[in-house]
């Protein structure tokens, strides 16, 4: 319960040992509220859940101690130099002083802050503080890590780079909680993914079962030579297209019938005397499968519906 | 898992994580500028506007600024700090970090508690050096440093547990708190001297028997037995503290 409104209502989901678990949804679906109760950051106010046999509510010091956390925000601390914020990490989760000392040295090598470890974080890029986030997160060398969007808010080059290192992690038996709301993302690094919607859990699956599991949604993507703002429209409206969406220089067309719909496309680039200089199917996306169980984007801009 | 919680490995365990991050805030916050404004500025600014150029010898004065300087600096740590790692998101980690909430305040409290005590030795200093003041009973001096510097501590730690991110509302909250308590002690006006429904609102005031029990370990007059002042001034810090905690607890619950 937030105040008066019931952030998650009851969800229940499994992460086995080992895993990298994905926990997709909308803005606002109660992502965060999971992560935090998970995590001993809120009480929820009733159900139960545990990690690693240990009651996060009636056990949390125990439970707290198989965990680690990578927050959405960089909340290192800026006073400190990334060395001092490693150390005092380290104190806070019980590991002895040397050990400490020898585990930062070889996390700040790792992600390449090795030559900054005496200069205070407030001085740090977006992309510094992230990686000092992770480490600082792996310190205590956590049995599960759960990450809240690793990478929002980073360039490409950090974000293939975490990516990495979050996959390089799960190698090592880490378990990952995932919180993301960035599909490709998810569909990329995760063995499952649940999908959390208005408090409940919608779908818990891989990424490849959920995309065949949602038969009803079949793509065509389709590129003319020349692509004028109408066209949307145009092919939105023809037989056999639910909805059309510009996705770059190609439109996105969701169908039921796909054979009915290239058949209307080609009609189309006839009459128009337009040219089809690209046109695949290349199935579901975790992202049309996300919209679709969801319920969300369906009014989003660039999309034309019939 | 009660019995887990009082066990001396999980205690240690606790303990040793509170004194963590007591560390961490002492050399983060005690540096602030509302922390040395405060702490350390705003007291001696006080002694002077009310002691000097007045009768009597201004020796008569030490306790009293030493008790102010445990005041302001003690209380000082908590809600400085408490609304910045709001702000910054750092509370959170010790939320999810393996340490009880009660135990992170303590943590948080003892900030304060060291600060204040270390803040009180410079007008100690002051008063034993530049005015010869003579330390008669060094025992109730330390349990006076120690008491007094628990109780501001945690009166910081309760101001601190208003659940927002603005530091200028707590700071505010703070002051609001603290100004009326310092005038109502008997540091400015002796206890004697006051009239009897002024002497009742001193009684109200921790501070005033801090002052006192500070007066015993000099050889000048209290008002109060030194056990009593002790024994206040403990049992304020139970309070604070467990009040403090309680909101901790609640703003957890509703967050």
């Amino acid at each position: 319960m937030y105040g008066e409104v019931t952030a998650v209502d009851g969800i229940s989901l499994q992460v086995e040992a080992g895993e990298l678990f994905g926990f997709l949804g909308p803005n606002g679906a109660g992502k965060t509220t999971t992560v935090n109760i998970l995590t001993g950051v809120s009480l929820p106010t009733a159900g139960s859940a545990s990690i690693h046999g240990h009651d996060v509510v009636r056990d949390s010091f125990r439970a707290k101690e198989n965990l680690n956390v990578v927050p959405e925000v960089s909340n290192a601390y800026n006073e400190y130099t990334a060395w001092k914020n490693l150390v005092f990490t380290g104190a806070l989760y019980g590991v002895p002083r040397k050990e400490a000392a020898r585990r930062a040295e070889e996390l700040l090598r790792t992600f390449d802050l090795y030559d900054k470890r005496d200069s205070k974080v407030k001085g740090f890029s977006q992309g510094m503080r992230r990686k000092l986030v992770i480490a600082m997160a792996l310190i205590n060398e956590p049995r599960v890590l759960f990450m809240d969007e690793p990478t929002t808010g980073l360039d490409v080059q950090s974000v293939l780079a975490i990516r990495d290192m979050v996959r390089d992690l799960n190698r090592m038996g880490i378990t990952v909680f995932l919180t993301t709301h960035n599909l490709v993302e998810a569909n990329v690094l995760c063995d499952r993914v649940a999908i959390i919607n208005r408090g409940r859990i919608v779908a818990t699956d891989t990424p490849e079962n959920l995309k065949r599991a949602a038969r009803q949604v079949q793509v065509v993507e389709v590129s003319f030579d020349r692509m004028a703002p109408e066209t949307d429209g145009e092919v939105a409206a023809l037989a056999g297209i639910r909805e059309a969406s510009r996705q770059g220089d190609k439109l996105r067309l969701i169908t039921d019938e796909p054979s009915r719909a290239i058949s209307a496309v080609n009609r189309f680039a006839d009459e128009k005397d337009l040219a089809i200089t690209y046109i695949s199917t290349p199935g579901p996306s975790l992202e049309d499968v996300f919209v679709e169980l969801t319920g969300i984007g369906e009014s989003s801009e660039g999309s034309a519906e019939r | 898992m009660i019995g887990e919680a009082l066990s001396p490995e999980r205690l240690g365990k606790e303990l040793r994580r509170a004194l963590v991050i007591a560390g961490k805030d002492v050399r983060i916050y005690c540096l602030k500028p509302p922390v040395l404004l405060f702490g350390l500025v705003f007291p001696f600014f006080l002694f002077l506007a009310f002691f000097v150029g007045k009768k009597g010898p201004i020796s008569e004065g030490i306790p009293g600024l030493i008790a102010i300087s445990i005041f302001f600096a003690a209380s000082n740590i908590a809600p400085a700090g408490l609304p910045y790692e709001r702000m910054f998101r750092t509370f959170s980690r010790y939320l999810s970090a393996p340490i009880s909430l009660d135990w992170m305040i303590f943590g948080k409290t003892l900030a304060g508690f060291i600060f204040g005590v270390l803040v009180s030795v410079i007008p100690l200093l002051v008063g034993v050096i530049g005015y010869g003041i003579s330390v008669t009973s060094p025992v109730l001096l330390v349990l006076a440093l120690l008491a007094g510097g628990m109780c501001f501590s945690c009166m910081g730690t309760l101001v601190g547990s208003m659940p927002t991110d603005a530091p200028g509302n707590v700071m505010t909250v703070l002051n609001f708190v603290r100004l009326p308590l310092l005038f109502m002690s008997g540091i400015f006006v002796p206890l004697a001297d006051m009239p009897g429904w002024a002497r009742g609102l001193a009684a109200v005031s921790p501070l005033t028997y801090a002052n006192d029990l500070l007066r015993h370990s000099m050889d000048l007059d209290g008002y109060y037995p030194w056990w009593l002042g002790l024994l206040v001034l403990v049992l304020y810090s139970v309070v604070f503290f467990t009040i403090a905690a309680w909101i901790f607890n609640v703003s957890r619950r509703r967050s």
